[in-house]
């Protein structure tokens, strides 16, 4: 542009120049694998017409790309006086020009379409975000809190309870403690108690005493089940699988099964029982 | 399930909050009838659920006895910058597990032989006090135990050696 005129200006021009070419070149070589993509210009790039050089000339502070900086540029120079105009013909070593292979209009609409998918991308991404975060972040309103709070008071305590397993005497007496704690602190849930089918509530035994105690004063209901026991092995753990009968329980649709070797120190109704 | 939070990637078995369903009920029966030696009933259910369950947040749900004898706490209370309160910790708490290796179970023969020095230490705070509350709740919570397991052995059955309440607060004021 105000090449045309300005003589004296030249070398500071001609590497403005010569930094937007590289910028260019840069470009180029995007250009160069999408065309190739389409079944285009091979190894080759196709250096453009030295007017387009001109017209892309920008300050070359804003141009630098440091990766590109190593490539052997070889810059051919020249002036014409008759029309003129500069010459300035560069091209890498690695780089040779070679005939175009691709219309101008052809380029600038797979450019286009390129960028146009781009930007397209990038704006659903960005959309998507968007979308997400104040669900995120919302705020429970004070309407939802009293359906729930609504909801709450209509449970059917009937479909929850706690579950307990016992597979011998000392832990039938922990787990009446666990029972005992519950009743205490006022859990509306159900208790169910998983026992040994071999022991039964009714006989004079010390277990039978028990499992009626935490029938008749904590309300839990007794189910006799077929524990679990390892050959070779009477630990705890292995009577544990026991516990693992709660998954059987399908008369309730959600329990709680805690180990009775603990403490139940309070009842929070809410939270885990009753949560959809 | 929670977290077996003093272990790495393991959930506790301790506390369990479940949907019955025969499905998932065939499921355990059959991965109890394929056990290895080594699999009891938590890495069975790690097995089977530890990639999908829901979480339960172990603080406030799941909390071991042996907590009050570590020395780091960071684990239970998720962060490195709160600082301990024994007594606070108790009060959030609605299941407290008993599992103090190598302190024996509350019900334990053994457990008012190696009572006393088996609690845990007192810990010096910066004004170089003895700071005994983190011992004075682990205390209380044994004590509690111990007698209402007592009362229910007095009711129906007891086969192992009782202890009167005088007996029992005499026992627990023995410090180190």
């Amino acid at each position: 542009m105000s090449l045309k005129h300005d003589r004296l200006g030249r070398s500071s021009d001609a590497s403005g120049i010569f930094h937007a070419y590289r910028c260019f070149l840069f470009f180029s070589q995007d250009y160069w694998t999408w065309s190739s993509l389409f079944g285009g210009a091979g190894t080759s790039l196709y250096l453009p017409e030295r007017t387009q050089i001109i017209a892309l000339r920008m300050p070359a502070s804003k141009c630098r790309i440091p990766w590109l900086d190593h490539w052997k540029h070889r810059v051919v120079q020249s002036f014409d006086e008759e029309s003129n105009k500069l010459d300035i013909i560069e091209y890498s070593g690695m780089m040779r020009p070679s005939p175009r292979t691709l219309h101008r209009t052809t380029r600038l609409l797979l450019v286009l379409l390129v960028s146009g998918i781009l930007i397209h991308s990038g704006l659903y991404l960005t959309a998507d975000r968007w979308r997400q975060s104040p669900q995120a972040n919302r705020v429970l309103s004070k309407s939802y809190i009293d359906a729930q709070a609504k909801a709450q008071v209509d449970i059917d305590w009937s479909n929850y309870a706690y579950t307990q397993y016992v597979t011998d005497p000392t832990y039938l007496c922990n787990s009446l403690m666990i029972f005992e704690s519950l009743h205490r602190l006022g859990s509306e849930a159900g208790r169910l108690m998983m026992y040994p089918e071999q022991w039964s509530a009714e006989s004079n035994t010390s277990e039978a005493g028990l499992l009626r105690k935490a029938r008749h004063e904590y309300n839990v209901k007794l189910q006799p089940v077929q524990v679990k026991r390892f050959e070779n092995d009477g630990s705890t753990w292995a009577e544990s699988f026991t516990k693992l009968f709660a998954f059987n329980q399908i008369q309730y649709q959600r329990v709680i099964s805690l180990d009775s070797d603990a403490t139940v120190l309070q009842v929070r109704r809410y939270p885990l029982l009753a949560a959809r | 399930m929670p977290r077996a939070y003093w272990i790495d990637d393991v959930f506790s078995t301790q506390i369990v909050v479940i949907e019955p369903s025969a499905l998932e009920f065939e499921r355990i029966q059959h991965a109890f009838e394929h056990r290895t030696m080594i699999e009891f009933d938590m890495e069975i259910m790690n097995k089977l659920y530890g990639q999908d369950c829901l979480i339960l947040p172990h603080r406030r749900y799941d909390l071991v006895t042996g907590e009050f004898r570590s020395k780091e706490h960071d684990r239970y209370l998720g962060s490195s910058s709160e600082i301990w309160d024994a007594r606070e910790v108790l009060e959030e708490v609605s299941y407290l597990h008993f599992s103090d290796w190598p302190y024996p179970k509350p019900w334990s023969e053994y457990s008012d032989v190696t009572h006393a020095k088996r609690q845990p230490p007192c810990q010096e705070n910066f004004q170089s006090d003895e700071d005994c509350s983190t011992r004075d709740v682990w205390n209380e919570i044994y004590l509690d135990f111990m007698q209402r397991r007592q009362v229910s052995d007095t009711l129906r059955y007891s086969k192992k050696k009782k202890l009167t309440s005088e007996e029992g607060g005499l026992w627990f004021k023995v410090h180190a």
